[in-house]
């Protein structure tokens, strides 16, 4: 009696367990459409090439399925699979004709609050995508919702950071890099305390030399360390609040690299103790680059004005490189 | 002879009809096709799998060949062969076994190294017989995985049977009798039968009513005393009622309704591949074999098993593309993989091309001792990075260290209290006293040593060393017991390289090693892509799900005979879970995976190709949950046994208080989404909240902050 019981309901579901709901199907498609436009999305297509990219239904294929699951059975038995894509197209055609309609509703006012916020930044309108390639590492996580870290390259003992700001940050801030040695000892003792190198941005990177939508291409140099392996933890702290941006999904104030290689200079052990402070041994290339990128070529033009290095700069006192502010 | 009125009857209805209609019948035809049995898919897909593995058979021969091509010379023989049967006097018809062999010779014609070989040599010859029989079989059991009973039908059966008539099948089909009353076994309604009819082995058939005419011949009976019960009207009714017989005709609008929606996805999903995941859902859960309406775990079970079983696939698929020696499966959650792994083998009959699959009993706990090389920071960062503020007992407990040992060295060296955690590691000087103590490192490096000898021969026992180049599958997600085991055997002489295979995978920076690879198939963080990363917001439930209920590995032990075992222990709560709930979350993914694998033949879309609709349908349970779907998953609790130590439960962890009251008002929604993020699935606690909307507005925000517009 059971066994008839489940078959009669089989049956009366038309074979289809989970009929879509009409809403979390239209909010789903509506929040891929937001990310779609996003430059996040094209890097990844980018990333994977356009024939493994993750596909999902156009807008009338999924509402003409959902009605295809839900009118009545004589009705879909009746129009038969014909019937449905035409409905499927006319859909189309209604949504495209309504996202038209929309585009030339929104255009308009959007040109006028772009032009309205260029203005009030004094800057001329640019391409807001950045056409600098970061380098594949993926390590692509969001600080403080507003900056993100796109990538980083290893070379010649020189880390290549790519962020790019993507959302708004109220004052000045630093990137801080900090580098956790494999072997303990080559620390200099006044970094045992904090257990790895300090190698922060100074001076900190102004607002006006990096506008939202471009990357930032921060060199440091790491050739004065121990040769060695290291791991890396960067991350940016807000020079005003002396607070670091989060990491979006970790919630952590710095972002881990993982380890590297450095080949730097040999350990001398009777020189490690005589080493200076981690800051002293600024990285020379002080000026980070930002690429402004404008109808597809691609422009590197020094950010902030090379500055000469502080000449006290005591790390005791420094909050950056206190573990409380970094993930020691 | 006046011709009878046709009854028309639904399926609901058709008892009654019959037993109304056929009272005064001696003989009862039924129809096989949409009558009796159902095919899940369309006839013609049934010819379309068969093309393609036609395609497949040649390209593994050395012939390229586009199985559209194929399909369309099997549709210019059949119509050949149907005219050389009207030539004859027959009707238009043909037999599968003169259809197949000359469907083959006409591809090797067009064979330039065929045709060079003088009409075919012997060795072609035998190359094309097992061909031929290749396809003959396959056929068939695209045929006899495509029929299901009607639901219902075995009510008009009995009505049939009860009228006193005798009982036959009649069918206008190319395949012969044997094979149609082998079909209608594998639906269990042979058994109602006296006899049956095909038009393949009289080359007549219904359509032209010579077939029924012959069957009321054969059987003796007046067409007056006959009823026929079929859903055509051209091939069943209207033949039987020029012959004076009583006809039923049956008209299912549901069923019409599902082979339209048959068709439209079929259209549908040769240009968009998230469409053929669609087609395998329907496909599947046309059966009768799952129940829908039974509880909130069971219908949980059955929402999951899409994934798990395209995750299957996927190992399938990237072991027949790689080829490593051996799939090691890693427990827990690889236990429900591997029997998945090893029933699709089975069922699609690769068990000579499919590497065999072997059980690993490890876990992090179990091999992370044998994974360190020194007992440094930089080696314990590993773990401290994924479980901070650890106390000195708790981390001796996750190097599987026995604390009396060390309890006095600790306090020699500063800790008092065992059991405070230590936030900064690099600044705890106890902590790096312990660490640099001599006797600490000299008990360490034994106990290690044992702990890696332990693991290395019981992996040598599972055959890991057997092979130059293994699979391991895990749920995921950082991939540490594959991480933990390469470092504990890297550097030896018969060190495999190791492809790591995982449902869900998130890459850390430091972990990628030349011989160890990983390979994420619904979510990997290095695609970049958001879309993949709401999985990650519940893993749990793909853990708890497939999770093997024999408890967790915690170390080895080594038996009298020198052969190693893993020590098992499972913890209360496990059990209790495993006896509640748990079980039918499983008994649901069970009877889904029955099914898939009872239409298996008739799905031959690959992993790739599932993937996209089964990470949206993970998306809708994780973005937009039903509130009961919320609501159940309070019910579950998950054990962890590395790191910390605790019963993770779901509900809401957090304070209302101070999204309200914790500053300014103005602030309230930041707040809010600040707590939110800090929530176990933030979106079930959201739908739990009954707030309209709230579960699209948080979307809304994650990804535009994952995109970078916020």
């Amino acid at each position: 009696m059971r066994e008839q019981r489940c078959e009669a309901r089989v049956s009366e579901r038309d074979g289809s367990l989970f009929r879509e709901r009409l809403l979390p199907l239209l909010y789903r498609r509506f929040t891929f459409i937001l990310y779609r436009s996003s430059p996040r999305y094209r890097d990844y297509v980018h990333r994977v090439g356009p024939g493994r990219v993750v596909s999902v239904p156009r807008y009338p294929d999924a509402i003409t399925y959902y009605l295809a699951q839900r009118l009545p059975s004589p009705i879909v038995a009746r129009i038969g699979e014909d019937g449905l894509l035409i409905l499927s197209e006319r859909l189309h055609r209604v949504c495209s004709v309504l996202g038209a309609a929309a585009r030339v509703v929104a255009k308009p006012m959007l040109l006028l609050l772009r032009g309205l916020v260029g203005h009030l930044r004094r800057r001329s309108a640019v391409c807001q995508h950045s056409v600098l390639r970061a380098p594949v590492n993926n390590v692509r996580t969001l600080l403080g919702g507003a900056i993100r870290v796109e990538g980083f390259a290893v070379q010649n003992d020189v880390l290549e950071l790519y962020l790019r700001r993507v959302g708004r940050v109220r004052n000045h801030c630093q990137i801080f890099v900090h580098l956790r040695p494999e072997k303990r000892s080559v620390l200099p003792w006044d970094r045992v305390r904090y257990g790895f190198f300090c190698k922060d941005h100074d001076p900190p990177i102004t607002l006006p030399s990096w506008p939202k939508g471009r990357t930032l291409r921060d060199r440091t140099d790491l050739s004065d360390l121990p040769s060695g392996l290291y791991r890396v933890s960067i991350g940016v702290i807000d020079v005003v609040t002396l607070q670091c941006m989060e990491d979006y999904t970790t919630c952590r104030p710095s972002v881990d690299l993982g380890w590297i290689g450095i080949r730097g200079r040999p350990v001398q052990p009777e020189s490690i103790h005589a080493m200076l402070p981690a800051s002293r041994a600024r990285h020379d290339a002080g000026t980070p680059e930002i690429v402004i990128a404008s109808s597809g070529s691609s422009l590197v033009v020094p950010g902030a004005a090379p500055r000469p290095l502080p000449e006290h700069d005591d790390l005791f006192s420094d909050p950056r490189c206190d573990p409380n502010h970094a993930d020691a | 002879m006046r011709p009878q009125r046709p009854e028309s009857a639904d399926f609901p209805s058709l008892p009654r009809a019959v037993a109304g209609v056929g009272a005064r019948s001696e003989l009862i035809c039924f129809d096989v096709f949409d009558t009796l049995v159902r095919r899940r898919v369309e006839p013609e897909t049934t010819k379309d799998i068969v093309a393609r593995r036609f395609a497949a058979e040649l390209a593994r021969r050395g012939t390229d060949a586009d199985w559209t091509l194929l399909r369309h010379k099997r549709a210019q023989l059949e119509t050949e062969l149907g005219r050389r049967a009207e030539s004859r006097g027959d009707d238009h018809e043909f037999r599968l076994d003169e259809l197949i062999p000359l469907w083959v010779r006409s591809i090797r014609s067009t064979d330039t190294e065929w045709s060079a070989n003088t009409n075919g040599s012997l060795a072609y010859r035998r190359a094309d017989e097992s061909l031929v029989s290749l396809l003959h079989d396959h056929e068939i059991a695209v045929e006899q995985a495509a029929a299901m009973p009607t639901p219902g039908i075995e009510r008009s059966l009995t009505a049939a049977k009860d009228t006193g008539a005798k009982l036959v099948f009649v069918s206008d089909t190319y395949l012969d009798h044997d094979t149609v009353l082998e079909l209608l076994r594998g639906t269990g309604l042979h058994g109602w039968f006296d006899g049956g009819y095909c038009s393949s082995t009289f080359m007549r058939t219904k359509r032209s009513g010579r077939l029924l005419k012959l069957v009321l011949e054969r059987e003796g009976i007046e067409p007056s005393r006959s009823l026929l019960i079929g859903d055509n009207p051209y091939s069943d009714i209207e033949p039987a009622l020029r012959l004076g017989m009583r006809t039923i005709h049956i008209r299912d609008k549901r069923e019409g309704k599902r082979r339209a929606r048959l068709r439209f996805l079929d259209r549908l999903s040769r240009t968009n591949p998230y469409w053929t995941g669609v087609l395998c859902q329907e496909i599947v859960e046309s059966g009768s074999g799952l129940r829908p309406d039974s509880s909130p775990h069971y219908r949980l079970g059955l929402t999951l098993a899409p994934a798990f079983i395209a995750f299957a696939r996927y190992i399938l698929d990237f072991s027949l593309q790689h080829q490593p020696g051996r799939v090691f499966f890693l427990s827990r959650e690889g236990l429900t993989f591997m029997r998945m792994y090893r029933a699709l083998v089975r069922r699609l009959g690769l068990a000579d091309r499919a590497p065999p699959a072997a059980y690993l009993a490890v876990s992090r706990a179990a091999t992370f001792l044998a994974s360190i090389d020194r007992l440094d920071l930089a080696q314990l960062d590993r773990m401290w990075f994924q479980y901070p503020h650890q106390s000195l007992s708790r981390l001796l407990r996750n190097l599987s260290l026995p604390i009396d040992e060390f309890a006095e060295i600790a306090r020699r060296c500063g800790f008092e209290d065992f059991d405070q955690p230590i936030e900064d590691p690099a600044g705890h000087r106890p902590l790096r006293r312990f660490l640099a103590n001599g006797s600490v490192r000299t008990a360490f490096l034994r106990h290690r040593d044992a702990a890696r000898s332990l693991l290395r021969d019981y992996l040598a026992h599972r055959g890991f060393f057997d092979h130059s180049l293994v699979g391991m599958v895990d749920i995921g997600w950082k991939g540490s017991i594959q991480n933990n085991i390469y470092r504990a055997v890297r550097g030896l002489r018969d060190c495999p390289a190791i492809e790591g295979i995982y449902f869900g995978f998130t890459h850390v920076p430091g972990d990628d090693f030349p011989d160890s690879r990983k390979h994420g198939y619904i979510a990997d963080t290095r695609r970049g892509n958001w879309v993949e990363e709401p999985i990650f917001k519940n893993g749990p439930v793909f853990e708890m799900f497939t999770t093997a209920p024999h408890g967790g590995v915690i170390g080895y032990r080594r038996l009298a005979n020198g052969f190693v075992k893993p020590n098992i222990r499972i913890e209360d709560a496990e059990r209790a879970n495993f006896a509640s709930h748990f079980a039918e979350v499983f008994r649901g993914v069970d009877d889904y995976f029955r099914q898939y694998l009872r239409c298996a033949p008739l799905l031959d879309a690959s992993a790739d190709d599932l993937r996209h609709h089964v990470l949206d349908r993970l998306r809708r349970y994780i973005l937009y949950p039903t509130r009961e779907e919320a609501r159940q998953f309070l019910e579950y609790s998950h054990v962890e046994n590395f790191g910390v130590y605790k019963v993770a439960t779901y509900e809401f962890q957090g304070s209302l208080r101070r999204i309200l009251f914790g500053g300014s008002p103005h602030l309230i929604p930041a707040r809010l989404m600040e707590e939110m993020r800090t929530q176990f699935w933030p979106e079930a606690v959201l739908k739990r909240s009954r707030i309209p909307l709230a579960n699209f507005l948080y979307d809304v925000t994650e990804t535009s902050r994952a995109a970078g517009k916020g």
